[in-house]
C-alpha cells in the first residue's frame, strides 16, 4: 500500500538550498587548495607553434605551470567516453572514430576556448593575473565552421588521421523507400536547420584533486553526472595503475546533460595535484563554460516523406548532419545515433531510410543536453506533419491521428528497432484537444487574424524514448542500489545515480519507505560518491525513475523479506502473516501483535542465535537493475534496442506574431504528458515546466552563434539569453498516465519530454500565423530577426540580409 | 599589491577584513567571512545569483568591489532563518516548490526580501518584471511566482 508513493511530498532537498547550506563543487574546501587557471585558444584553428610560460611562471604566488608538451610527458589521450574501448564494435554496428586529444592541446587547436596552459598559484586572483603571462605563438589555419561545407570533398580536416570530417556515421534501410517515394500522391521534401544551444546550467562546472601518497589514493571532486565513470577514465587517461580513485560530486547546481562528459579538467587537476603533492582547484567562469563545456542541438536535415491521399505516410527518408564541433570525449555521437533513429517518432512509418553523420568542425565539441536528439528528431517530423497537413487539406489533428501508433498495437517493435513500451497517442492528442477547446481556439484564431494581425496555432505530438545505454560503454544498461537498515531500525539508501536537481533524495525516500514499510523521515539517502557503489551509469536521460527507482524498490523488497522472516521467527507465525508499515511489523492475524523495526534488527544484528535457522546478520541488499527492453546484439536487420521507456506529449501554443518586428506573444501554452506513474506529482510539475522553460529559451532565445572564423559570439550571459521570468509564458499542464510495463513502479521518466515541446510546437504556431504571407519555418531559433527575415523573403523575394546590411530599409 | 581594510557587518556581524582593492564584494562574502550561500552564476550581472541586501538594497555583489561595502549592513540568505526559525519567505520558496537545483534559490530570496519591502501585494505581471534580474534554469519560474505571491500574503 503506497503510504507516500504518489504524493505531492514537500522535497527534503530544499530544507539546505533555501538556507544557503548546500556545498556546490565551489563551496568544497580543502585545506591547503592551490588555484588554476587555464588559457584558452583564442583561435578555432591554429598550429601551436610555441607556448611560453616563464614570464607565467615568473609572477608573485604561482607554483607551477603546464603546456600541452608537459601533459603529453606525463599523460596519455583522453580516454573514450561513453564507450570503454576505441574499437568495440562489430562490422554490423554503425563507425565512430576517436581523435587523439590531451587534457591540453598538443601541437593544434581546433575550438575557440580549447584549453592551451595551465597555471598554478596560491591565490585564485593571482592565477587569473599569471594565465594572462601565458605567451602562446599560434599560427592560425583555415577553420572548418559550416558543417555541410566539412563534408564537401577536398574540405579542410581537423583531424589528419581521418581521411574526412566525419566522426560518426549510421545508415539504417528498411522497405522499398524510393519506390514509394515516387508513388506517393503527397511528397514533402524539406531541408531544416537546427541551432546550437545548450544546457547552460547556472552553476558551471568546477574540479578540485588532492593526493593522499600514504595510500596512493586520489580524491577528484567534480561537478559531474558521472561519479562513477570518472576513476576509469582518469586513471586510464593518467597512465597510472598504482592509484586508487575517489569520485565525489557535490551538490550539483544543474546539470541538463552538459556534465554528462569526460572533460579535460578532470585529467589537469589530478596531473597538476600529483606533481605538487597538494590539493589543485578550478572552477569555471561562465564565459570559460560558453566555451569549455559541451554544446548541443546543432545540425542540419534533409527530409523526404512520401503520404497516400488520405495522409498516412508511405515512406520517410532522412539525411543528418550534427555538427559535433572538435571530437573530445563528449559523447556526442549520440546525437546523431538517436536523431536519426526516432524521426519515425509515435507514426507508423514502416518505410524508412537514413544517413546520419556526425561531422566534427572547429566549435566547441557537441554533447548530450535534456532531451539529447530527441528534440531534433521530433522537430523534424512534426514540421513534416504540418507540411504534409497543408498539402492534403488536412488539420493538424487530423494527420496525426490518421498516423499515430494504436493503443492495441503496444509493445510496438518500431522501423528502427526500439521497443516503444505503452501508451495511449490518440487519447494524449484528444484530451489536448478537448483541455484547449480546440475548435473554439481556430474559430478564435480565425476572428481575430487579418488586417495586420497574425495569429497562429501550434500542435505537436512528441515521443521521448528514454533511459538509454550502449555496449561496451559507461553507460552499460543497469543500475545499482544499495539498501541497509541499519541497528536503529533506520533506512540507508545508497544509489549511484546522481542527483543533477530532480529530487532524489525525496523520491528514494518515498519508494524507500514505501517498499520497506518505514516512515519517510527515516530513510537517508546519499549519493554522488564513487565509493558508495560498486558501479553506475550516472544520471542522463531520465534513467532515474526508470532504472535507479527500479533497482531500489527490488533491493527494498529483498530487505523487507528478510525483516518479516526475522520477525515471524521471533513471533512463531509466518512471514505472509505479518505486514510492515510505519516503521513496525504487525501482526495481521492477532492484532495488538508486534515488534518495531527497530526490535527486527536489533535481532538482526545482535542476537544472531535468534535468526531463523543458517540466516546471515544484517539487513542489506544490493540490487543491479538491468534496463529493460533493450537488446544490446543487433537483429537480423541490424537493429539495436537501446531505450527502455517511451513517455510522450502533446502540446498546443496559440501565438501572436507581430510581422513588423518578428517578435512573437505566446497567449496559451498547454501540455498533455504520460510520463507512467508518478512518484510526486508536484515534482514532476516542476520538472515539465523547467524543461518547458528550456525550450522556450531554445526557441526564441538562446543561440550559440559563431561567426565565419569560428569565433563564438555569445560567450556570455549578456549574449547568450536564457529565460527569465518575464518570458516563461503560464502553463495549463495535464497528466495522463499509462503505467510503464516493463518496470516494477510503472515509472517511465518525466525529466525531458517538456524541453522538447516548445521549439517544434511554437514553429508549428508561428507557420500557422503568418501562413497568409506563405511563410514556411524550417530553421530555429524564432528570434524577431529570423521571423522577420522569414517574412522579408517570402513577401519581398529578398533574403532579407541585404536589408539587414542598411540597403533598404 | 596595497591592501587595504574593509569594516563591515554582515547578517549582524562585525568584520573587519584586509583585502586587495580589487576583490569583488562577493568573494570577501564567500572566501573571507566564509559564507558560501551567496552564489556565482555568471560573473556578468545577468543571473542574480549573487544578489545581496546592502543597506537594503538588492546588490549583484559579483559587480560590486568589496570596498564599497565599508561601512555597509549587508545582509545574505544566512541573515534570514533566526534562532532556527525559517523566514516565512523560505517556508514559501519551500512548500511552492520554487526550487530545484538551489543555485539561484539564495539570490532569489534575497531579491524576495526587498521586493515585497517595497511591495508587499504584488501582482503576477510586477513580479515578471522585478525577477527578470534573478535566472533559474531549473523551475520555470511559475512556482517562483506562486512563492512570492504566497510569501507575500503570509507577511501580510
Amino acid at each position: 500500500m503506497a503510504t507516500y508513493v504518489g504524493k505531492s511530498i514537500k522535497r527534503k532537498e530544499s530544507f539546505d538550498s533555501i538556507q544557503g547550506k548546500n556545498t556546490y563543487l565551489s563551496d568544497v574546501h580543502v585545506p591547503g587548495m592551490l588555484h588554476a587557471c587555464i588559457h584558452r585558444s583564442p583561435y578555432a584553428h591554429a598550429r601551436v607553434a610555441r607556448v611560453d610560460l616563464s614570464e607565467a611562471l615568473a609572477q608573485p604566488g604561482v607554483v607551477t605551470a603546464m603546456s600541452g608538451e608537459d601533459v603529453r610527458r606525463l599523460s596519455r589521450p583522453m580516454a573514450p567516453f561513453p564507450f570503454t574501448k576505441t574499437k568495440p564494435y562489430t562490422s554490423d554496428y554503425p563507425r565512430v572514430r576517436f581523435a587523439d586529444h590531451y587534457c591540453l592541446a598538443v601541437e593544434r587547436v581546433r575550438h575557440v576556448g580549447e584549453a592551451v596552459a595551465v597555471v598554478v598559484s596560491e591565490d585564485r586572483y593571482a592565477a587569473a593575473d599569471a594565465a594572462e603571462a601565458v605567451r602562446v605563438e599560434y599560427e592560425p589555419l583555415p577553420p572548418v565552421v559550416d558543417v555541410e561545407a566539412a563534408l564537401e570533398p577536398g574540405a579542410v580536416r581537423l583531424y589528419e588521421a581521418w581521411p574526412d570530417n566525419i566522426q560518426y556515421e549510421f545508415r539504417f534501410s528498411e522497405g522499398p523507400v524510393e519506390e514509394l517515394l515516387g508513388e506517393a500522391s503527397v511528397v514533402i521534401r524539406e531541408r531544416i536547420v537546427q541551432h546550437r544551444y545548450t544546457g547552460t546550467p547556472l552553476e558551471t562546472r568546477g574540479v578540485i584533486a588532492s593526493v593522499d601518497q600514504r595510500d596512493n589514493l586520489l580524491t577528484l571532486w567534480s561537478s559531474t553526472q558521472v561519479p562513477h565513470a570518472l576513476p576509469n577514465l582518469v586513471l586510464d587517461t593518467l597512465g597510472r595503475t598504482d592509484l586508487k580513485i575517489r569520485v565525489i560530486s557535490p551538490t550539483m547546481g544543474g546539470g541538463f546533460g552538459i556534465k554528462w562528459a569526460f572533460y579535460p579538467e578532470e585529467v589537469l587537476m589530478p596531473l597538476l595535484s600529483l606533481r605538487l603533492n597538494r590539493p589543485v582547484g578550478w572552477w569555471e567562469s561562465r564565459s570559460e563554460h560558453m566555451v569549455a563545456s559541451h554544446h548541443s542541438r546543432a545540425q542540419v536535415d534533409y527530409v523526404e516523406a512520401g503520404f497516400d491521399p488520405s495522409g498516412r505516410i508511405t515512406a520517410l527518408k532522412t539525411q543528418v548532419i550534427v555538427d559535433l564541433g572538435a571530437a573530445y570525449p563528449s559523447g556526442g555521437t549520440s546525437l546523431a545515433f538517436v536523431t536519426a533513429n526516432f524521426i519515425p517518432g509515435p507514426y507508423r512509418v514502416d518505410n524508412y531510410a537514413t544517413t546520419s553523420f556526425g561531422v566534427v568542425t572547429n566549435k566547441t565539441a557537441a554533447g548530450p543536453h535534456r532531451a539529447n536528439g530527441k528534440a531534433e528528431s521530433n522537430f523534424i517530423m512534426e514540421r513534416v506533419m504540418d507540411r504534409a497537413a497543408l498539402e492534403l487539406g488536412l488539420g493538424k489533428d487530423e494527420i496525426r491521428l490518421r498516423n499515430l501508433i494504436q493503443p492495441h498495437e503496444f509493445p510496438y517493435t518500431c522501423v528502427t528497432g526500439s521497443t516503444y513500451d505503452s501508451g495511449d497517442y490518440p487519447a494524449c492528442l484528444r484530451k489536448a484537444l478537448e483541455h484547449v477547446d480546440y475548435g473554439a481556439l481556430l474559430a478564435d484564431r480565425d476572428r481575430r487574424s487579418g488586417e495586420g494581425r497574425y495569429r497562429g496555432i501550434g500542435l505537436a505530438f512528441m515521443l521521448e524514448p528514454l533511459s538509454s545505454l550502449r555496449p561496451n560503454a559507461y553507460n552499460a544498461g543497469y543500475e545499482t542500489v544499495t539498501v541497509r537498515v541499519d541497528p536503529v531500525g533506520k533506512a540507508w539508501v545508497f544509489s549511484g545515480d546522481m542527483n543533477m536537481s530532480m529530487s532524489h533524495r525525496t523520491t528514494l525516500s518515498q519508494v524507500v519507505a514505501d517498499e520497506l514499510g518505514v516512515r519517510y523521515e527515516d530513510v537517508q539517502v546519499f549519493e554522488g560518491d564513487s565509493a558508495l557503489c560498486s558501479s553506475s551509469s550516472g544520471s542522463y536521460a531520465s534513467r532515474f525513475s526508470t532504472v535507479t527507482l527500479s533497482a531500489a524498490i527490488k533491493a527494498s523488497r529483498a530487505v523487507r523479506r528478510k525483516v518479516l522472516a526475522i520477525a515471524a521467527h521471533a513471533l512463531r507465525t509466518h512471514p505472509d502473516a505479518l505486514e510492515c508499515t510505519g516503521g513496525m511489523v504487525l501482526s495481521q492475524e492477532k492484532p495488538g501483535v508486534a515488534l518495531t523495526v527497530k526490535e527486527v534488527a536489533n535481532i538482526a544484528y545482535y542476537s544472531i542465535n535468534q535468526l531463523p535457522g543458517n540466516m546471515d546478520p544484517g539487513l542489506h541488499d544490493t540490487h543491479y537493475f538491468i534496463n529493460p527492453n533493450t537488446s544490446f546484439e543487433p537483429d537480423a536487420k541490424g537493429r539495436t534496442s537501446n531505450f527502455s521507456t517511451f513517455p510522450y506529449a502533446v502540446h498546443v501554443a496559440y501565438v501572436e506574431v507581430d510581422a513588423a518586428t518578428g517578435e512573437t506573444t505566446i497567449l496559451r501554452y498547454l501540455g498533455v504528458d504520460d510520463s507512467g506513474n508518478m512518484v510526486n506529482p508536484m515534482i514532476v510539475d516542476t520538472q515539465v515546466t523547467g524543461a518547458i522553460s528550456h525550450g522556450v529559451g531554445g526557441a526564441f532565445l538562446e543561440e550559440l552563434v559563431y561567426d565565419d572564423q569560428g569565433q563564438i559570439l555569445s560567450g556570455n550571459f549578456a549574449d547568450y539569453l536564457i529565460p527569465s521570468m518575464a518570458e516563461m509564458p503560464d502553463l495549463e499542464l495535464h497528466h495522463m498516465v499509462t503505467p510503464a510495463p516493463f518496470t516494477p513502479g510503472g515509472f517511465k521518466g518525466a525529466g525531458e519530454i517538456g524541453a522538447i515541446g516548445p521549439p517544434v510546437v511554437l514553429a508549428s504556431a508561428v507557420e500557422d500565423a503568418l501562413a497568409p504571407l506563405g511563410v514556411k519555418i524550417m530553421r530555429l531559433p524564432l528570434k524577431p530577426e529570423n521571423v522577420w527575415r522569414a517574412i522579408r523573403e517570402q513577401r519581398d523575394g529578398t533574403t532579407g540580409e541585404e536589408t539587414a546590411t542598411g540597403e533598404e530599409t | 599589491m596595497q591592501r587595504i581594510t574593509v569594516h563591515t557587518t554582515i547578517n549582524g556581524t562585525s568584520y573587519s577584513i584586509e583585502v586587495e582593492p580589487r576583490l569583488l564584494l562577493v568573494d570577501l562574502i564567500r572566501d573571507k567571512a566564509g559564507l558560501k550561500g551567496t552564489h556565482v552564476g555568471c560573473d556578468t550581472g545577468n543571473c542574480g545569483a549573487c544578489t545581496i541586501l546592502m543597506d537594503g538594497l538588492t546588490v549583484k555583489s559579483c559587480q560590486v568591489l568589496a570596498p564599497r561595502a565599508r561601512g555597509a549592513e549587508i545582509r545574505t540568505v544566512e541573515g534570514l532563518a533566526r534562532n532556527g526559525d525559517l523566514h516565512p519567505i523560505q517556508e514559501a520558496f519551500w512548500e511552492c516548490d520554487g526550487l530545484e537545483c538551489g543555485f539561484c534559490t539564495p539570490g532569489m530570496l534575497m531579491t524576495t526580501v526587498a521586493f515585497l519591502d517595497e511591495n508587499p501585494h504584488p501582482s503576477d505581471e510586477e513580479i515578471r518584471r522585478a525577477y527578470s534580474g534573478n535566472l533559474c534554469r531549473c523551475t520555470g519560474y511559475l512556482n517562483i511566482i506562486k512563492a512570492v505571491k504566497q510569501a507575500a500574503e503570509t507577511m501580510g
